[in-house]
């Protein structure tokens, strides 16, 4: 009952909600970037920012398939992206705040009695 | 578990934490919605991909086209000043008409108007090079008429053969090259490729600076005339009306300078896309800085086409003619191309206000033959980046 408890108030508290809404958001960037783009980063974009939008709603169910999400989808497209300082830094901020989020759910879970 | 009012320490402890969480949750919302206002500046820029536009499907399509209008989609793709496009052309079955439009012109920039005709050329050169490939045997009257817009009047008789070339095949490649080039010198059989075209060019002649020395002493010239150049307001202004540093302003007019078109490196660029569009004296200052550390240093040859009178339309026309067969020769053998022309630009803008020809002095010193006048300049290497597209107005808008 009391990890119930824990869960709920930490998982859809609202700041937690709204951190990984942010997260969703630099995911649709991604996207809404590589449209105008050639074919590598196009791909890499496209997919990787629906991982990335997808990422922190799915950490609530297995931290380690959100986190793995989260890396591949905001890595890939910021590495071959480099260049157009954007790119990186959309997966620097998505990789700061999914893996706070991250964090935080892993360290509840673990604390839940 | 509620907490009561007037547990003044839980409540301290409480209010903190969450005036903190709540500062934080701001930050990282206004960091957000910062890449947010960027992301969207990105996408209307095209930032991944800068040739994505209509502006530069001319160099997509140009073989496309079929008849006479397939020799005007290759003449509009030629070198010209600032990228003013000052064509228009009059397309009949069996002959083609080049006008020039006045207006479209980089004013003081250039007084005289040499280099509009020498564009002008250049895209006769592109038009008569995708003659024979089409099936037709081009002949070129320049300035048929009385109308000193009409430049040239191309009669096209068909033939069976079909014939292209190297320099034809060059055509869509040729992009002026204003990056760094490799510190290694181009090799001589480059030289004599770029030679031979002048040799066949009858009237013209060529001044090669190619040692250290040489080199130098035209570099510091060409920055000294860039300076005066920025330093000059009405040029400076003249010149900038031409740079286009918005996506919607590329598409929208198709022709001028554009920030991708600086060939810097993609990190470079990208920042100059994402940051807000720079003024007029900034742009002036990044070109100066850019002759200075890019443009004289990592030059490996200079050459200036020279001719008996650099006033007369023809020697421009007949030049800038001249100058694109020079462009695609080197873009077919792989050589990197900058035209250079801030040096006469000077010159042309002394002579125009009755200042003293200070500049004229120096260049002519450096040319060494007083029988010749230099007509337009450009710079050589090994690029060291492919030049990028510029954009371009189409077909159906210039004829």
């Amino acid at each position: 009952m009391m990890s119930a408890i824990v869960n709920d108030s930490t998982v859809y508290s609202p700041r937690r909600w709204w951190m990984a809404t942010l997260v969703t958001v630099l995911g649709i960037y991604e996207v809404l970037l590589s449209l105008n783009s050639g074919l590598a980063v196009l791909v890499s974009g496209v997919v990787g920012g629906i991982l990335v939008a997808l990422s922190p709603w799915l950490v609530r169910r297995s931290t380690t398939l959100g986190v793995v999400l989260l890396v591949v989808g905001a890595l890939v497209w910021g590495i071959i992206a480099w260049w157009s300082i954007i790119a990186p830094l959309i997966a620097i901020v998505a990789l700061a705040i999914g893996g706070y989020l991250a964090l935080k759910s892993r360290h509840l879970t673990h604390y839940a009695p | 578990m509620p907490v009561e009012k007037g547990s003044s320490i839980s409540d301290a402890t409480f209010s903190r934490r969450n005036l903190l969480h709540f500062l934080g949750g701001g930050l990282v919302t206004v960091v957000v919605a910062g890449i947010g206002v960027e992301t969207y500046s990105g996408f209307e820029n095209k930032l991944m991909n800068y040739s994505g536009g209509h502006a530069y499907d001319p160099w997509r399509d140009w073989q496309t086209y079929q008849g006479p209008l397939a020799l005007v989609a290759a003449a509009i793709l030629a070198a010209n000043p600032h990228n003013t496009q000052p064509w228009r052309f009059v397309v009949s079955p069996h002959q083609i008409d080049l006008f020039s439009i006045p207006s479209r012109t980089t004013g003081s920039t250039d007084a005289l108007g040499r280099e509009h005709v020498v564009g002008l050329g250049a895209a006769l050169e592109n038009l008569s090079l995708a003659a024979p490939p089409q099936g037709y045997v081009a002949t070129i009257t320049p300035f048929p008429g009385s109308d000193s817009t009409h430049v040239a009047r191309i009669a096209l008789t068909s033939t069976n053969v079909r014939a292209g070339g190297k320099l034809y095949d060059a055509i869509g490649n040729r992009h002026s090259n204003r990056g760094p080039y490799e510190s290694s010198p181009v090799s001589v059989s480059n030289i004599d490729h770029l030679q031979k075209q002048v040799d066949a060019a009858d009237g013209f002649s060529i001044k090669w600076f190619t040692t250290v020395n040489e080199r130098g002493a035209l570099g510091k010239l060409m920055i000294d005339a860039a300076q005066a150049l920025v330093n000059d307001t009405t040029q400076s202004i003249d010149g900038f009306r031409w740079f286009r540093s918005s996506e919607s302003a590329i598409e929208s007019h198709r022709d001028g300078l554009t920030d991708w078109g600086q060939d810097l490196s993609n990190l470079i660029s990208s920042g100059a896309i994402l940051l807000p569009p720079s003024s007029r004296h900034a742009g002036d200052e990044f070109w100066l800085g850019q002759t200075r550390t890019v443009h004289t240093k990592t030059a490996a040859a200079y050459g200036v086409v020279l001719v008996n009178d650099s006033g007369l339309d023809l020697s421009r026309l007949n030049g800038g003619r001249l100058l694109e067969r020079l462009h695609l020769t080197a873009v077919s053998d792989g050589v990197a191309f900058q035209h250079m022309n801030q040096i006469t630009e000077r010159i042309d803008r002394d002579a125009s206000i009755g200042a003293a020809p200070i500049l004229k002095e120096r260049f002519n010193r450096l040319i060494g033959d007083p029988l010749l006048q230099p007509l337009v300049s450009f710079r050589i290497g090994n690029p060291v980046r492919v030049g990028r597209m510029s954009p371009r107005r189409p077909v159906e808008w210039v004829t």
